[in-house]
């Protein structure tokens, strides 16, 4: 694709939506370059697959380049509605929208909340590096909606609102996967410390 | 403050306290260093949840593509954007992309329908022209609409290297790939359509289907219930009418010519009221009325012709902008005749006489290149 203007690279998604819905092909260019990042990492959190990420977001955007004309005026956010496409389409792709997401959903509602009293008492500092790496193997772990929640609620910076539009489901389902996966996170910790303890006993015999 | 009670998950949900610590500003520090002082025994799990937010975020953000990944995903798009680029109106290009060029045989039509709100969106039922249209078109081809609501004619160019120049106002429906050459029109536009018999051509609207196959005509129709109009300019069209009750009628699809065949200076009149086809007298009169697009007048007849002044006709006929560097080209004059020529293909010959090249950007042709006359 052209070779960006300096001008766009630092225009608002506004602007760039302004010039890409009068077929300006450098503002698509721009949007690409600004968000199929971060769209590759939101959709490796709904399909392990690569090459059906790398499709998924070129269909994304041919389409959007298809239809420049006939796109919204007043589109809130570029990035919003790049992610939700995204994620139908996947979807799609996979052709299993309806099969595994209702039983997942029930699953993700039973929450029992920790009380904080319980949880204050062990604030601990732990390695930086050893936390990183529990996050990282929980996350791989996690049942795939809290993972694709927490990304667009850490990573992404959506609110709930969004998060919930996104993934078509209510803001309580998704207040649910982000408190079951840090829950997890919790309970895994200290489940990580005991075998820690462990290790550390059978080493010292 | 309701996060002197904050377990550390509590804080983790706090959209404002992961917000205070990926885009920490003076606010935000303001802030939690007040919560801080007056909360001190929270100090630890406030630093824990710090961290926890910190990780969530690089861990959770740790499946970007590679280089390589993007590179390709960029091509392919790119390859789609120029594979569509042929039928999508005034896409910034090069010339070299305009390999059919060499297709030197045209056929120009003008047709022209009511623009009084008749377009089958607005109506509960298709007519019965956008039903022909969508039942031939394969049902995996993307359409596209492209409308004008500007003042100034839009010139589209269609994927087999035919032109459009939609007036003000009107409206064309084609496939994306032009695998079937047919098109659905609502409203007034000149067609430059590029000749190939095995493909005819075959433009929709309200009523009647016209299919080109070797000359050029103008159809006009003023409000949904007023008549449509056909005549020919260059070359060959047969018209047809697409009225429901006539089960008998021809199909326009077909290769042969069995509807009314129009040659130049012939025109037909479809009656929305009696579905009848008539034949017409007056051809020129058609082209001569007011509001019918410049191209539809133009005759392209250049002899000797100033370069400015080309480039006058060409912006005018086409509702584009030609920037040339006039002190080298501003002395060069042309002579040939252009007429039934798609708008590509006109520039082409003209820049192929220059030694200059051209390229379009939105609606801008840029000529670079060129020699200065004398």
């Amino acid at each position: 694709m052209a070779n960006l203007p300096t001008s766009l690279v630092n225009a608002s998604d506004q602007q760039l939506w302004h010039y890409l819905r009068q077929g300006d092909e450098s503002a698509f260019t721009a949007i690409f370059e600004r968000y199929h990042r971060t769209l590759y990492n939101y959709g490796s959190k709904l399909t392990a697959d690569s090459s059906l990420i790398e499709d998924a977001i070129q269909e994304v955007f041919i389409d959007i380049w298809r239809m420049h004309a006939t796109l919204s005026a007043d589109i809130n956010s570029i990035k919003f509605y790049l992610y939700r496409s995204l994620r139908r389409r996947i979807h799609r792709m996979q052709e299993k929208y309806h099969s595994d997401e209702r039983i997942d959903e029930v699953a993700d509602e039973a929450t029992t909340p920790i009380s904080a009293t319980e949880e204050s008492i062990q604030i601990e500092q732990e390695s930086r590096v050893l936390l990183h790496k529990r996050i990282q193997e929980l996350i791989t772990n996690l049942p795939k909606r809290q993972a694709e929640a927490l990304t667009l609620y850490y990573f992404d910076d959506f609110s709930i609102h969004d998060i919930a539009q996104i993934m078509d489901v209510n803001e309580k389902s998704v207040r649910n996967f982000i408190h079951r996966a840090l829950t997890s996170l919790r309970q895994n910790r200290n489940w990580l410390i005991g075998s820690l303890l462990i290790l550390w006993l059978l080493m010292s015999l | 403050m309701k996060q002197a009670f904050y377990s550390l998950i509590d804080f983790l949900e706090d959209s404002d306290f992961v917000s205070w610590v990926k885009y920490p500003d003076d606010v935000k520090d303001t802030y939690w260093r007040h919560f801080l002082e007056q909360y001190p025994a929270k100090k630890p799990v406030v630093e824990a949840a710090r961290q926890y937010v910190l990780a969530l975020v690089e861990q959770t953000g740790q499946q970007l593509p590679t280089e390589a990944q993007s590179q390709s995903m960029r091509e392919v798009i790119q390859q789609h954007l120029q594979d569509d680029r042929r039928a999508i109106p005034f896409v910034k290009t090069s010339r070299n992309n305009w390999r059919w060029l060499q297709i030197a045989a045209t056929v120009t039509l003008v047709v022209g329908l009511g623009i009084g709100g008749y377009w089958y969106t607005n109506q509960e039922k298709p007519s019965v022209g956008y039903q022909h249209f969508t039942k031939s078109a394969s049902p995996k081809t993307a359409l596209s609409v492209a409308r004008n609501d500007d003042d100034k004619p839009l010139t589209i160019s269609l994927s087999d290297g035919s032109s459009v120049v939609l007036q003000p106002g009107s409206r064309l429906s084609y496939p994306n790939k032009l695998k079937q050459r047919e098109v659905y029109l609502e409203g007034k536009a000149f067609f430059e359509v590029v000749k190939d018999p095995s493909r005819p051509f075959i433009v929709y609207t309200r009523g009647v289907a016209t299919k080109v196959l070797g000359t050029s005509f103008f159809v006009n129709a003023p409000a949904s219930d007023q008549p449509i109009k056909v005549a020919v300019k260059t070359g060959k069209v047969a018209v047809y009418s697409l009225d429901p009750d006539e089960s008998k009628a021809p199909e326009p699809t077909g290769p042969e010519l069995t509807g009314m065949v129009l040659t130049p200076n012939q025109s037909a009149e479809y009656r929305t009221d009696s579905h009848e086809l008539v034949r017409g007298t007056d051809t020129l009169s058609t082209f001569a009325e007011p509001g019918t697009l410049a191209v539809a007048r133009q005759s392209f007849d250049f002899d000797e012709t100033p370069i400015p002044d080309v480039f006058q006709t060409l912006e005018k006929a086409y509702g584009v902008d030609i920037v040339y560097k006039e002190p080298i080209l501003g002395k060069c004059s042309l002579s040939a005749t252009l007429i039934g020529q798609p708008f590509h293909e006109k520039l082409s010959v003209i820049c192929k006489a220059l030694e200059a090249n051209y390229s379009i950007q939105g609606n801008q042709v840029f000529i670079t290149g060129g020699h200065r006359c004398q």
